[in-house]
């Protein structure tokens, strides 16, 4: 095809019209957005993977783990009491958080709402496993028996008998001569 | 030595945004202005020049380097405008009629002087012989790449590029 430099020569003295600026930012961002949806689908679901395990454990640590299962335990059983909380966080939802029938008698003020005792049911089912792992890290930072009686005297103080049940437990396994004093004892066992 | 624009493409449909940002740095001012003698209408050419490059970015992953990146561009480009044409109730035909003259006296006024009134005859031009010129200025094309992009044979295509350059020729030569 025959070329005609006049023709191209005048059409290049045209104005040298290019897109507006917005208009190569709004292109440009389309781009790089494309680009990153390929990796954006598996870090998002792994971000709320993580944001769910970091709510669990902030809800577990405010929330002490005492009244519910100390409610229903038998009172003396250190041991099965552990076991029957990593059972009960096993156990599908429904069963492990029948509501408390007394607490539909109470007075409104009384009881929690009830989408409180299920958050607080969850938070606990997530919770139980690591109330015991815990339990093991007080044995480990108590130095001496006698910081480990402490340990779980103080448990028993605030109230948290579950745990302080657990820990005793493992004390008498971890030093199953050692003889506790009547005043050790009053401080550590659970009152019946 | 500069990557191809298909190795480009290649690499941007892998992940690369940089390979993208080069190829549109490359290609954005001629297609731009490919759109814009094309339709005679900023805001709509705007849209249209936006349209095809959301095209390249969505059809990413489904490119192969069968043709050249060019003519994939200005193929995508085409089609959006000939779908405008097509809505605006306008059909693509060849055509051998004169320029349109314009009825504006300003414009014709402005048309005595050289640039202005190539700019009138070429903005006269039928839409597929004006198309086929923008295409061959704008992006260097061959004939057999005009037609390739434009969805028509080569003797369309050069027919349609000669009638495009006789009347462009008129208008530098009556000067």
């Amino acid at each position: 095809m025959s070329e005609d430099p006049k023709v191209s020569g005048r059409y290049r003295e045209l104005p040298l019209e290019e897109p507006p600026r917005a208009l190569d930012d709004a292109i440009l961002a389309a781009s790089r957005r494309a680009v990153r949806r390929r990796w954006y689908f598996p870090v998002a679901a792994a971000a709320v993977i993580v944001l769910a395990v970091a709510v669990a454990v902030h809800i577990d640590r405010d929330q002490p783990v005492t009244e519910m299962a100390t409610e229903a335990a038998p009172a003396a059983a250190p041991e099965p009491l552990a076991r029957d909380a990593l059972e009960q966080a096993h156990k599908p939802a429904r069963q492990r958080f029948t509501p408390d029938p007394r607490a539909d008698s109470s007075p409104p003020a009384a009881a929690p709402p009830a989408e409180n005792r299920t958050a607080r049911a969850q938070a606990q089912s997530a919770a139980a496993p690591r109330a015991a792992e815990r339990s093991a890290s007080l044995a480990k930072v108590a130095a001496s028996p006698e910081q480990w009686l402490q340990g779980i005297a103080d448990l028993r103080r605030q109230g948290r008998d579950l745990e302080a049940d657990r820990e005793l437990a493992d004390f008498r396994k971890r030093y199953p001569d050692y003889r506790l004093s009547d005043e050790m004892k009053a401080k550590v066992e659970r009152r019946q | 030595m500069e990557a191809p624009d298909e190795q480009l493409m290649l690499a941007y449909r892998d992940g690369d945004a940089g390979a993208f940002e080069t190829l549109y740095a490359r290609h954005r001012g001629a297609l731009y202005r490919f759109v814009l003698r094309s339709l005679k209408d900023r805001a709509v050419a705007e849209e249209l020049f936006q349209e095809a490059w959301i095209r390249v970015i969505e059809a990413r992953g489904r490119y192969a380097p069968s043709a050249k990146f060019t003519t994939w561009l200005y193929t995508i480009a085409h089609n959006l405008l000939v779908d405008h044409w097509r809505r605006k109730g306008l059909t693509l035909v060849d055509s051998d009629e004169e320029p349109v003259s314009s009825d504006n006296p300003a414009s014709q006024a402005q048309a005595r002087e050289g640039l202005a009134r190539f700019l009138q005859v070429l903005e006269s031009l039928p839409p597929v012989q004006r198309e086929a010129f923008l295409l061959h200025e704008e992006s260097g094309m061959s004939v057999a790449e005009i037609a390739a992009a434009t969805g028509t044979n080569e003797e369309a295509a050069k027919s349609r590029l000669r009638y495009a350059l006789m009347k462009l020729r008129s208008a530098v030569s009556d000067e």
